[in-house]
């Protein structure tokens, strides 16, 4: 799949763009001046139907039809690609279809109309110049009309009212008959997984949501989807249910999909890492600057909890830090704010929810384990400029934030002078402060090649590309806080190089481990091609990112053939000696 | 349009066959477009414009819908195996070889045009026809052939390791 498309909004606008160009055409008609009439040609190649009630819905029937054609052509390929606005887009792309109409299928259509039809006009010619210069006029101007209505209506292909979530299907579809043998799952303990993309921030300030799960199409393939994980021969997924759906309201919940897909999850034995809140909450909630955020989140994973009793690893919240950014600093997703105020009070309200979720799990499932993912990130300043450098030392610090208060780490004077400075009272500092360390937790750590970042003389992050890489990285997170880790995202925008990649994080892994950090697992992320990260999922345009071991019409790539073979060479690779862990993998 | 694509991540990949699921999505509807063809007098007034008959003529034009699906298959790879919107892809990709194949390429050939009248409406229609079938058959039959390709690797594989 190049793009994901909207079928029937293309349609649409190419449709209404082809009747925008016949109701110009009619009025230039009325004023007395000869047109090439389009719709009269197509309606009237059937001798027939010559008559005016007959031609007439025939002829824009036909007409409509292509104009509808062409716009899919234009969503697939053209739609997004010229920095323009929407309708020169639309007016430039018709330029295509107008060369080839008046080249190709003017001078086509005009030989068969003439032998089929005694009133038709001798061959028009190309661009109908026989009939007079009005008539290629018209061709043009009506093309102009049609790309212009055409780019004004292809809008937002992917994506869905925030108020109005899309449809779900809790039969399964594209299930295959399991009559071949699958790949042999890890015999040690390791845990290779990958996971199903589930992103679900808003964006436009609140109106419209981005559902991962949606654009790559997990809610139609998703029994598909769960069989991918065994034939690649993997035993963990970390799989993100849509809180913002399941939650309807305070006690109230949707849990009919997610039903469906556990239950083919314990059939099918894929053990989930069951990802709680992944960048966005539901539309009642509105956003993380809610303080009713965290308490909702815990009601919903105390629910989640007793409805899936089986369920023993959970991620609380999904990229502590990166949430808070994304939606405050950023101004890309959810409150889409872009202050440090903002910033403080979704870093807490964030952090405070990850803490009593784990509360509240472990008060129903005591062997929980938590795998607490967070994007592994570093900033280097790009010369020895004091603003700069400190700035650098600042977001260094900020990193860690989310973390030093789950995992109670000490943290740097003036970082916590900044967080009261932007709206920390001392109450909440004592209770974020009073509650105990995490237990039970492995420390997720996710690496992409842009988490490494340069501070530029502007003073702006910059992505530096993989400069230190995973290990070094990790080695920061594991002498602050000293937690088992596990390398729970990776991928590569570039699917040609993703082989390579996978086998350098792997590597990463391995000498990391050889170093005595106890890594209990290995994830490549996603399990399917996602859709929009190439705009940080802040623009609805439907670009395929080709990241995922499948595509999105469930394909192998050579990625997921790189995984599958890394799995079968390391499928014995032992786990660390954590009991807790070990407990929770075997009960 | 090609950079476009290989950004996207269109290599087809070692378990992916589009040139012979092209082949046979495009032999396939070619076959099913052959009573338009006949229905409207199209083959038979292609097989006129050529000095030839219908029984030689026809098999010729099935094995240009073939190469047509091979070219399918080759330029959109990946972007081919779409199982909702492959038909409607394949229709404006029908259209589009009509504008290519009749009323271009035939006719330079010919130096005069294939066809006039209903056989001209014929070969667009048989031709929206064959897009149609094409986009609608492709990924299944794709989907076949690779799957056939991964269950005999795994069957290899779990010999070379019981």
């Amino acid at each position: 799949m190049i793009r994901r498309i909207a079928f029937t909004k293309a349609v649409f606008a190419g449709a209404v763009g082809a009747l925008a160009w016949e109701g110009v055409a009619r009025l230039i008609h009325l004023t007395g001046v000869r047109v090439f009439d389009i719709v009269w040609v197509l309606g009237t190649l059937t001798p027939t139907l010559n008559s005016q009630w007959k031609w007439w819905p025939i002829g824009i029937a036909v007409h409509l039809g292509i104009g509808a054609i062409w716009a899919i052509f234009y969503a697939f390929f053209f739609w997004e690609t010229l920095r323009l606005p929407r309708w020169a887009q639309g007016m430039i792309f018709a330029i295509g279809p107008a060369l080839l109409a008046g080249v190709v299928v003017v001078p086509e259509l005009g030989s068969i109309h003439q032998a089929i039809n005694e009133l038709a006009p001798a061959n028009p010619g190309i661009f109908a110049w026989r009939l007079g210069w009005s008539a290629p006029f018209t061709i043009i101007l009506g093309h102009a009309v049609y790309g212009f209505v055409l780019g004004l209506l292809y809008v937002r292909p992917v994506g869905a009212p925030a108020g109005k979530p899309p449809h779900w299907k809790h039969s399964p579809v594209g299930a295959r008959q399991w009559d071949h043998p699958m790949p042999p799952a890890p015999n040690g303990n390791f845990m290779f997984a990958t996971g199903i993309e589930c992103s679900y921030p808003t964006i436009d300030h609140g109106r419209w949501r981005m559902d991962e799960l949606q654009l790559t199409n997990h809610y139609r393939y998703w029994r598909r989807d769960i069989e991918l994980v065994r034939e690649s021969g993997l035993r963990y997924l970390r799989y993100g249910p849509p809180f913002y759906r399941i939650m309807l309201g305070p006690g109230r919940y949707d849990w009919a999909f997610t039903d469906a897909v556990c239950g083919a999850m314990r059939e099918l034995g894929v053990t989930p890492i069951m990802d709680l809140c992944h960048f966005g909450v539901p539309q009642w909630l509105g956003n993380f600057q809610n303080p009713e955020f965290p308490h909702a989140l815990a009601e919903y994973a105390r629910a989640f909890a007793q409805r899936y009793p089986w369920v023993r690893f959970y991620t609380p919240v999904n990229e502590m830090y990166v949430t808070a950014r994304m939606s405050t600093l950023d101004g890309a997703w959810n409150e889409q704010m872009q202050s440090e105020d903002g910033y403080v009070r979704a870093q807490l309200n964030i952090v405070k929810a990850a803490m009593l979720v784990m509360e509240a799990i472990q008060k129903i499932q005591p062997r929980a384990v938590f795998i607490v993912s967070e994007s592994s990130e570093f900033y280097q300043a790009c010369c020895p400029d004091d603003a700069i450098i400190r700035k650098a030392d600042f977001e260094n610090q900020r990193r860690f934030i989310a973390l030093d208060f789950l995992y109670q780490a000490k943290m740097q004077p003036q970082i916590e002078q900044h967080l009261r400075n932007h709206g920390m009272t001392d109450a909440e500092h004592a209770w974020l402060r009073n509650q105990p360390p995490a237990g039970r937790c492995v420390m997720g750590i996710d690496y992409y090649a842009w988490n490494e970042k340069v501070i530029d003389v502007h003073l702006q992050p910059e992505s530096l590309g993989e400069l230190f890489g995973w290990y070094v990285i990790t080695q920061q997170y594991y002498e602050r806080y000293h937690r088992p880790i596990m390398h729970t995202e990776t991928n590569c925008p570039d699917a040609k190089q993703a082989p390579g990649w996978i086998w350098r994080q792997w590597h990463n892994v391995q000498m990391i481990r050889r170093a005595n950090v106890p890594v209990v697992g290995f994830t490549w992320y996603s399990l399917q091609d996602q859709v929009d990260w190439d705009s940080g999922l802040t623009l609805s345009r439907g670009n395929v990112n080709p990241v995922g071991l499948y595509d999105l019409n469930r394909d192998e790539r050579e990625v997921g053939q790189a995984y599958r073979h890394l799995v079968r060479l390391f499928r014995n690779e032992p786990l660390p000696d954590i009991p807790w862990l070990k407990e929770a993998i075997t009960s | 349009m090609s950079h476009f694509m290989r950004a996207h991540g269109f290599s087809p990949g070692p378990t992916q066959r589009p040139l012979t699921t092209g082949a046979i999505a495009g032999a396939i509807g070619g076959l099913l477009t052959i009573p338009l063809m006949s229905y409207s007098g199209a083959i038979a007034s292609l097989a006129d414009s050529v000095g030839s008959n219908i029984a030689v003529v026809l098999p010729c034009y099935i094995i240009a819908f073939a190469i047509f699906g091979i070219i399918y298959g080759a330029v959109f790879r990946r972007a081919a195996n779409d199982h909702r919107g492959g038909w409607l892809f394949g229709i404006s990709y029908g259209f589009l070889t009509w504008m290519f194949a009749p009323t271009f390429a035939l006719r330079v050939i010919l130096e005069r045009s294939v066809a006039s009248g209903v056989p001209a409406l014929g070969f667009i229609g048989a031709h929206l026809v064959f897009g149609f079938f094409l986009g609608l058959l492709f990924p299944p039959i794709h989907h076949y052939i690779q799957r056939r390709h991964f269950v005999t690797e795994i069957r290899l594989e779990q010999q070379a390791h019981p």
